[in-house]
């Protein structure tokens, strides 16, 4: 029996960082997108969270 | 025949997650448990503000980031191949139970939610199983043998028939009567503890960090006979359940897929998380409301959430292929370790 390939799930892991100028670029929008989202995010839940409470206490099921 | 090629070493970053999942499922789990108990408002009291995002980040974000995965282009192959699992049964649950709730009074939909409880802690004590498996195998210590595995199941058995008999732990105004059978449950969940640590004993091999997630396995339902304020007895499960369930899905949402930068992925789970968590939490509200409408949006909650039951099932059931082969990408460090 012939292995020719790597274990496929881990190919996904060892992608080449892309080289030059492009490399800070990419770095910079994989972390400023997700942190951008991040806060909206969290800013939707605080908000959420003042608006709901007590009125909508919720239950220890997690229902309602 | 040739001869087979060297299996490459695993990436160094395998090791470090692969200890962000033992650990974190550990501290969030005990910290779950920890935080409902000290948390715990008098009888009649509402959670407070403190208990209620815990409840909201572990009940509704949870369950919402199920979606999550249909964004995945072969999730969406694999719900079209299984259509009945993944697109009708959630459908119907939620198109069912919507008109349902629009139809029945609340004080009669209120006996069919011990049974949906029944499934959702059912569900739990699913995950529970899977959780304490996982972390046997990314140990390379094995899966759980034959008695771990029933000891989990008897006691989560016994959990769940402590909390049909004590409905007020379930914040139900129903009473089925069944309070005599308390002790019985408690009996049974104590049993389920005895057959778990003797299958544990019988482990050859007992990483520490197996152990902590087998225990809190195993353990899982002692609050319930611990307590008599539904938010000690119940919210600590509830929190507990959500947050290893969002860590884990957010461990298989930051993988790295070709063609994505990173990050992407954990955001689109986080953003379809919260945004599905608070239309869900809006929904929970609204089973006293005056208008149809309003009790229709509350069945369809209780759908989306079974829904989450029935998709769960299927896509973390490792002995078929599909969840075998997905998983195995996405979290391979705690798979094939």
């Amino acid at each position: 029996m012939t292995q020719m390939s790597p274990e496929p799930a881990w190919t996904a892991w060892e992608q080449p960082a892309p080289a030059g100028g492009g490399r800070r670029k990419t770095v910079v929008l994989s972390l400023a997108i997700p942190a951008a989202v991040l806060t909206v995010l969290m800013a939707a839940v605080i908000a959420f969270l003042i608006l709901t409470d007590p009125a909508n206490a919720a239950g220890a099921c997690g229902g309602g | 025949m040739t001869a087979p090629a060297t299996v490459p070493a695993p990436p160094p970053v395998f090791r470090t997650l692969r200890r962000t999942w033992l650990a974190g499922t550990i501290l969030l789990s005990l910290g779950a448990f920890a935080a409902a108990i000290a948390l715990a408002p008098a009888a009649a009291d509402g959670p407070g503000a403190a208990l209620g995002a815990l409840l909201f980040l572990g009940s509704s974000v949870h369950v919402a980031s199920t979606a999550w995965f249909y964004t995945l282009p072969e999730i969406r192959a694999h719900a079209r191949a299984h259509p009945g699992r993944y697109v009708i049964a959630p459908a119907a649950l939620i198109a069912g139970t919507a008109a349902a709730a629009a139809v029945v009074p609340y004080k009669h939909l209120e006996w069919a939610l011990l049974a949906y409880f029944a499934w959702q802690f059912f569900h739990f004590q699913k995950q529970n199983l899977g959780m304490a498996a996982l972390a046997g195998v990314s140990q390379r210590s094995g899966s759980v043998a034959r008695f771990e595995r029933l000891g989990i199941v008897v006691a989560g058995v016994g959990g769940i028939a402590g909390l049909i008999s004590h409905p007020e732990l379930l914040q139900l105004g129903v009473d089925p009567r069944l309070r005599f059978l308390f002790p019985a449950a408690l009996a049974v969940f104590a049993a389920g503890v005895g057959i778990g640590l003797y299958g544990l004993a019988r482990r050859q091999a007992r990483p520490p960090a197996f152990v902590a997630i087998y225990l809190i396995s195993l353990l899982f339902f002692a609050p319930v006979f611990a307590f008599t304020s539904p938010y000690a007895a119940v919210a600590g499960l509830t929190i507990a359940h959500g947050y290893q369930y969002l860590l884990i899905v957010g461990l298989l949402a930051g993988a790295p897929r070709p063609g994505r930068r990173p990050g992407t992925g954990l955001t689109i789970m986080m953003t379809v998380g919260v945004l599905g968590g608070i239309a869900l939490a809006q929904a929970a509200h609204l089973h006293g409301s005056p208008d149809v409408l309003g009790r229709a949006l509350y069945g369809a909650y209780l759908g989306a959430v079974m829904a989450h039951f029935v998709i769960d099932a299927g896509l973390w059931r490792l002995r078929d292929e599909f969840p075998r082969r997905f998983l195995t990408a996405g979290i391979p460090y705690l798979i094939k370790p």
